[in-house]
């Protein structure tokens, strides 16, 4: 741990160590942890004024974050690392339509956890401030201006009882489905463009389009062939024909016999471990 | 085995066809095998080939044949050979023993001769040191006793036929007293009784001087007090060994037809003249066959111990045959005790079967054990005995006449005059032949369990039998002695009042409860030992008996029992039988009849306990006993399912619980018929089936139609909670399932299914509004019914679903079927779930009790603070299997045997190595039992550890996929045996502190952390075990069913669910959901640990150090702190014992 300013600011590797209590009164303390966020794929953390931020607890709200930091200056703005799209999704769901009634498919519910986040300060010498604050003096999440609401509180607050307007979710739903249908059809009108013609490679890709479906290309179908095929081998054969089919036939009897043998015995053992044998 | 899972596949391949109707996607969806079916065999080496293939030895082609014909399975046969290694005696141990035997016969062939002495006398014997192990009334004695040398001594009983079974390794010594010692009158008013005892205790006087003997012990034999013995302890070289000394009479001394049963023995005269002093010469000289039996039993030991011997050398497979008999016998507690069916019982009826050519000598262990209890299930002895007696001269046909006239069971030995089942009651041999036939259907059956079932389990009295009661004083009956059958059998009983009046006590209950039981039975008292230099223990030693009944659950709850007609000649008979309860009733159809009204409530409770009610007013009417004398157990078993809910008039009744699950189901019934009568809906609803507990009659405390309570506020027509100190009673939203007919027009995107099925909401909405008895709130994914006070989710589903969320398309546009977590969630909520709930509905109505039993299982294991660690369908299955499979028992007839049958099978069960088959509706196929235990034992690593199989979900598991942990697993085990034990001992010995609350309060000591709760916060507080009576419900006010309820508002059930997704790394949390008042936590092993500074690690840490390098811990003060500020108002204080 080195200690460093006149203030006592504490750092671990890179990291400016800083306690966060939920009230003033409050017994113990989690450790906030923060630094300078280093790396920059993207315009919305630019450089030099972002603060990367770990180990936040799960009641500490966007706003207390917020109102913490801005005693080192104007915060421009304030995220949850978890709020960000996840980059292979980003570009796939952007056209996406939001909908107030639905969530997708794809999407996950957020948990609550110990979060990490970032601040983005106006100005770059707020991050210098920020990192200098000392130990001492640990950040206070629930403050008398500012509650923050959990347990028999919040839990009241947040109970609901969703009802929703049936002509709204109606309309809704037909401009969906009328999106949707579009879709289809364009789909389908694009395949119809290409039959007949040859992709890069010169394969043509065959597909029917009429009233009758064709049986489609399904794993289990392939299976159900090759199955078909191998039946229709095995009638062919002839069995109990030669002597040695029948020599062997009875070797195989003795032997699965053996086997079976064999098995009971592996299993007697492992009830004997089990001790299973003592009626008493 | 290979045709069989190709056959499986081809139906998996079937039922994955995504291009079939959906109706068949369910139908075929039973039969499928998922991700798990199996690998093909691993390639054998060629080694263990060629091992397989070599040719056969004589030694092992014969040893194969054997196996497959005397011995069902090469499995059985190695059990059967384990178990017998393990109960029979070393050759070592046989050594030692014979040496030490030897030396003992010697000694006491070496006693000398003693003086005479005056037969009343008892001075003699050495005091403090001996004394007389007979209890005699009557004093009066004539003659003298002088001590003699035995004629011989020698081995007897199971040790000579080389059948001893550990671990009652004891070995009979016969000692034969000449017949000089007694005197022709002897056989009078059990003088010689008198004088074997006598003997007996002067052979004591001689061996408690002997250094070889350890410890010197009075016993009876068989339990039977006329019948002392002498169990001597000697020092062996390891392990004492115990020898039992029986002392009988030369067979030449008296003729044996002094001792006919028909002869009086005993003078009623002689023994009154001591108890009572009035001088009637009018008593009637009855027989005393009992005295008498006992008598000749002694005379004829010598020649059927010959027999025996003589039958039996030489017969491995029948020696070991009556070994695995014993057993059997052993397991089921019917071996031990007065008058109960002993090994020597058994031991004659194998040996007589032999004789009769039902058995042939080449036949095997296994086969002697198997045709001997299928004989003995066939048998009908009271009506055609067995006999071993051959010699078929004028006179033996009278002779069993006699027998049969007197005695219950008759059983006659190779002299044809004892009656080996003299002492057996009718009601025990009743037992023996009940056990005889469940066990020839086990044998008959499925072979694969037979064996554990047969020889493994114990089936003991407090699980065997429905319900217990306790006679506590069993003194009265003396005084009733006239009604029970008369004065003289306590006199041919030497004054044991117990042996003399209970069979008769047994027979008028059984007559009293008729058809409302199968069995009934007394328990068996355990045979006193004492030390020589003690009291002769009597009858008044006894504490208690025990008599336990199994019902007939369909016949025992008729509160009425209805008589003959008045007019008809029964009548009288019924009246005077009954007495003064028996009254003239009128019935539905016009009859008047004798009639008896035991009990008046209609409640389920009420109902099941009127043998409650029965028991206690014959024994007061026939046996004089006190009913403050009589404890009934059973009932106790219904109050942890009891809510002290207060009575109101317009309320229905809640009961146990079962009530309300009736009134609730009433209310299901007609809003399905609202809904199934919905016009114009696009498609038809094909099921409607709710899937909450509620609706399987399993809930363990169902919802109650109340929704108005002070601590809730009204905003328009829904109720909100407010901020008030105490909650409001928990009031749950019960799901119900609606899965629509199949329609090819269905888009294949999961997105837009469900926009459609929404407009299906909004229709379904729109058409129930104009009902004016429901409240109909809509919402996108479901829409919410109140009707009567309960509130209904309903949720519709599509068939085709299931085939969208499992169908991907790969690159060369192929379409592949695979199951995925929500296929695998859908799959479980709306075709299995709404199945089994069917299902499990379905098994409440053959088995009334059922519901009760499931319910305290499930109560039991959330007070262990394992609610949400154990899947509570998991319960609920495993106390099916009880109800489905209950071998080696039959069904549980009350709430309490099936409990108790729960927690043996809780605290005994392999789940490591068995699967648990639970074969709903019997759908289960003979192959089925073979091949999911082969499977699951090749492949157990891809099975879950709790493993369920039911007919619609061979493979999956589908409720203990992830929980219970192995921890968990072993956890309910260690609390099963626990709560058994203590639950087995309330039952058999109840004292007044007993309270079967006990078992349903948690443990606390071996948690790391206590959250105690505010209990007035917790809505469900008044679920809680010790809830006090006065506590009731919240202010319970009229229904009001204008406004919607609050739903769903769990406080308790909020804050776990934030602690469990915040904190699961580091701890695991404990909750009982009934009303627990806190919260056990465990750290995670890993907790300690020092990790390095990592972003990844930062999480919940602290900074810390280990040696110069700066690591991070786990901030466990401040997460004790986050406990606190997540469950604000609602923890209390937290109590930590480790960190």
């Amino acid at each position: 741990m080195e200690t460093s300013g006149a203030h006592g600011s504490v750092k671990i590797s890179g990291f400016s160590v800083v306690p966060i209590k939920f009230e003033e009164n409050s017994q113990a303390s989690h450790i906030l942890y923060f630094k300078e966020h280093a790396l920059h794929r993207d315009d919305s953390k630019p450089k030099g004024r972002s603060l990367f931020i770990a180990n936040i607890p799960p009641y500490c709200t966007k706003e207390a974050l917020e109102r913490i930091f801005s005693e080192f200056g104007i915060v421009q703005s304030t995220c949850f690392s978890e709020d960000e799209p996840q980059k292979s999704t980003r570009n796939k769901n952007s056209n996406k339509s939001t909908s107030i009634y639905f969530t997708d498919a794809t999407s996950v519910e957020k948990k609550k956890c110990f979060r990490m986040g970032y601040i983005i300060y106006k100005d770059k010498s707020s991050i210098k401030k920020a990192l200098s604050s000392p130990y001492e003096k640990p950040f206070i999440i629930s403050t008398k201006s500012n509650p923050v609401l959990t347990g028999m509180p919040k839990w009241q607050k947040e109970y609901k009882v969703e009802t929703v307007n049936a002509n709204e979710l109606q309309d809704e739903i037909d401009q969906y489905m009328e999106s949707y249908d579009n879709k289809l059809n364009q789909q389908l009108e694009e395949e119809k463009d290409k039959e007949g013609v040859a992709d890069d490679e010169g394969w043509v890709t065959v597909t029917k389009h009429g009233k009758m479906k064709p049986t489609p290309r399904t794993a289990v179908n392939q299976k159900k062939l090759s199955k078909k095929e191998r039946r229709r081998k095995k009638e062919r054969e002839l069995l109990n024909f030669y002597t040695f089919q029948i020599k062997q036939e009875k070797q195989d009897r003795i032997a699965t016999l053996r086997q079976k043998f064999e098995e009971d015995k592996e299993r007697i053992t492992q009830m004997k471990a089990a001790r299973k044998f003592k009626p008493y | 085995m290979g045709g069989k899972r190709e056959r499986h596949e081809a139906e998996g391949s079937l039922s994955d066809d995504i291009e079939e109707d959906d109706e068949d996607v369910l139908q075929t969806l039973t039969a499928q095998q998922r991700e798990v079916t199996g690998e093909p065999m691993k390639k054998m080496t060629k080694k263990e080939r060629e091992k397989l293939y070599k040719e056969p030895t004589v030694e092992e082609l014969n040893q194969m044949k054997e196996t497959e014909n005397l011995f069902h399975s090469n499995l059985f046969r190695l059990q059967i050979t384990e178990v017998l290694k393990e109960v029979s005696l070393k050759e070592k141990h046989k050594r030692q023993a014979e040496k030490l035997i030897s030396t003992l016969k010697e000694t006491i062939l070496e006693i000398p001769a003693g003086e005479q002495y005056d037969l009343k006398d008892t001075k003699w014997l050495p005091k403090q040191k001996v004394k007389l192990p007979l209890h005699q009334v009557s004093s009066c004695m004539k003659g003298k006793f002088q001590f003699l040398p035995p004629l011989s001594v020698r081995i007897i009983g199971s040790y000579l036929l080389d059948t001893v079974v550990k671990p009652d390794t004891v070995v009979d010594l016969m000692v034969e007293m000449p017949k000089a010692c007694v005197s022709e009158n002897d056989s009078q008013n059990h003088h010689y009784l008198r004088k074997r005892a006598l003997y007996l205790a002067c052979i004591a006087t001689h061996l408690h001087k002997d250094s070889q003997c350890q410890h010197l012990q009075f016993t009876y034999l068989h339990g039977n007090h006329l019948k002392p013995i002498l169990a001597v302890t000697l020092k062996g070289d390891s392990r004492p060994i115990t020898v039992h000394i029986h002392v009988v009479i030369s067979n030449d001394a008296f003729d044996p037809e002094l001792f006919n049963i028909n002869k009086c023995n005993v003078n009623t005269k002689w023994w009154k003249d001591v108890t009572q002093l009035d001088d009637k010469d009018d008593v009637v000289l009855k027989p005393t066959p009992i005295s008498n039996m006992s008598v000749l039993e002694d005379l004829t030991l010598q020649q059927n111990t010959d027999y025996l011997e003589k039958t039996l050398t030489d017969l491995s497979g029948f020696t070991e045959g009556i070994k695995l008999l014993k057993i059997w016998l052993r397991q089921r507690e019917l071996d031990k005790g007065y008058g109960y069916f002993n090994s020597y019982i058994m031991t004659m009826y194998v040996v007589y079967l032999l004789s009769q050519r039902l058995l042939n000598k080449m036949m095997s262990s296994y086969q002697v054990f198997r045709s001997t209890l299928i004989q003995l299930a066939r048998s009908d002895w009271l009506s055609k005995p067995p006999s071993l007696y051959r010699n078929k001269k004028s006179g033996s046909d009278t002779r069993e006449k006699d027998m049969m006239s007197i005695f219950d069971v008759v059983f006659l030995d190779t002299t044809g005059l004892v009656n080996i089942c003299s002492t057996l009651n009718k009601s025990l041999f009743q037992r023996v032949i009940h056990e005889a036939k469940l066990s020839a259907d086990y044998l008959t059956g499925k072979t694969s369990e037979a064996f554990d079932l047969l020889l493994m389990t114990p089936v003991s009295f407090d699980r065997k039998f429905d319900y217990c009661f306790h006679i506590e004083n069993i003194r009265p009956m003396v005084e009733k002695g006239e009604e029970l059958g008369g004065i003289h059998k306590m006199v041919d009983n030497g004054g044991h009042y117990l042996h003399a009046y209970l069979p008769a006590v047994l027979n008028i209950l059984q007559k009293a409860l008729d058809k409302r039981i199968y069995l009934i039975q007394s328990r068996a008292i355990p045979t006193p030992r004492w030390d020589i230099n003690e009291e002769v223990r009597t009858c008044d030693d006894i504490e208690r008996v025990t008599i336990g009944i199994l019902v007939d659950t369909l016949v025992s709850v008729r509160a009425v029992e209805k008589g003959p007609a008045a007019d008809s000649p029964q009548a009288r008979g019924f009246r005077e039988f009954w007495g003064e309860v028996s009254e003239l009733r009128r019935f539905q159809d016009g009859s008047i009849c004798e009639a008896i009204v035991w009990s008046k409530g209609s409640s389920f409770r009420k109902k099941r306990l009127v043998s409650s009610k029965i028991v206690p007013y014959i024994l007061k009417k026939y046996a004089g006993i006190d009913i403050d004398d009589i404890r009934f157990i059973g009932e106790e078993f219904d109050i942890p399912l009891h809510l002290p809910f207060p009575k109101q008039p317009d309320l229905p009744v809640y009961g146990t619980g079962e009530e309300q699950h009736a009134v609730l189901l009433q209310t299901y019934d007609s809003l399905r018929k609202s809904l199934r009568a919905l016009p114009d809906l696009p498609l038809r609803i094909n099921t409607i089936q709710g899937i909450h507990p509620v609706f399987r009659f399993t809930d363990v405390f169902p919802v109650m139609a109340l929704n108005q309570f002070k601590e809730t506020k009204k905003i328009g027509d829904k109720y909100f909670p407010t901020r008030s100190q105490s909650a409001p009673p928990f009031h749950p939203v019960l799901p119900v399932m609606c899965v629509l007919e199949g329609s090819g027009k269905w888009p294949d995107n999961i997105d837009a299914i469900k926009r459609l099925k929404a407009a299906i909401y909004i229709k379904i909405s729109k058409g129930l509004s104009t009902d004016k008895s429901l409240k109909v709130h809509l919402h996108a994914t479901y829409i919410d019914i109140m009707k009567d006070g309960y509130v209904f989710r309903i949720t519709i589903s599509a068939l085709r679903e299931l085939s969208v969320l499992k169908s991907t398309t790969s690159k060369s546009g192929m379409l592949r079927v695979q199951t995925t977590d929500q296929s695998m969630e859908f799959e479980k909520t709306v075709i299995a779930l709404p199945k089994l709930t069917s299902t499990i509905h379905g098994i409440y109505q053959q088995h009334n009790t059922v519901s009760c039993a499931v319910r305290l299982a499930k109560r039991w294991v959330s007070a262990q603070l394992l609610s949400d660690h154990i899947p509570e369908l998991a319960i609920e299955l495993i106390v099916c299997h009880i109800y489905l499979t209950p071998a080696p028992y039959t069904k549980p007839g009350s709430p309490g045997a099936g409990f108790l049958r729960f927690l043996q099978l809780l605290s005994t069960f392999d789940w490591k190595n068995t699967p648990l088959l639970i074969n709903l509706n019997t759908e289960f196929t003979a192959e089925d039992f073979i091949d999911i235990p082969a499977r699951f034992q090749k492949e157990r690593e891809k099975f879950p550890l709790m493993f369920l199989s039911t007919p619609y979900d061979r493979w999956s598991s589908y409720w203990t996929t992830e929980k219970p942990t192995a921890m968990i697993l072993s956890r309910l085990a260690v609390l099963a045996k626990e709560s058994l034990t203590l639950l087995q001992d309330q039952v058999l010995n109840p004292s007044a502190e007993d309270d079967i609350k006990q078992v349903f309060r948690p443990p606390l000591e071996s948690y790391d952390a206590l959250i105690h709760l505010n209990t007035s916060l917790l809505p469900r507080s008044y679920q809680a075990i010790d809830n006090p009576r006065d506590k009731l419900v919240p202010d319970v006010k009229q229904p009001d069913d204008k406004t919607f309820p609050l739903i769903d508002y769990d406080t308790c059930q909020l804050y776990l669910h934030e602690l469990r997704e915040i904190y699961d790394d580091v701890a695991l949390f404990f909750y009982d959901e009934f009303g627990g008042s806190c919260i056990g936590v465990l750290w995670r092993p890993n907790v300690f640990h020092k990790k390095d500074v990592k972003v990844p690690n930062l999480c919940k840490s602290k900074p810390s150090t280990r040696g110069d390098d700066i690591v991070l811990e786990c901030n466990i003060d401040a997460i004790i702190e986050d406990f606190k500020i997540l469950g604000e108002q609602l923890v209390m204080s937290i109590d930590v014992r480790r960190h």
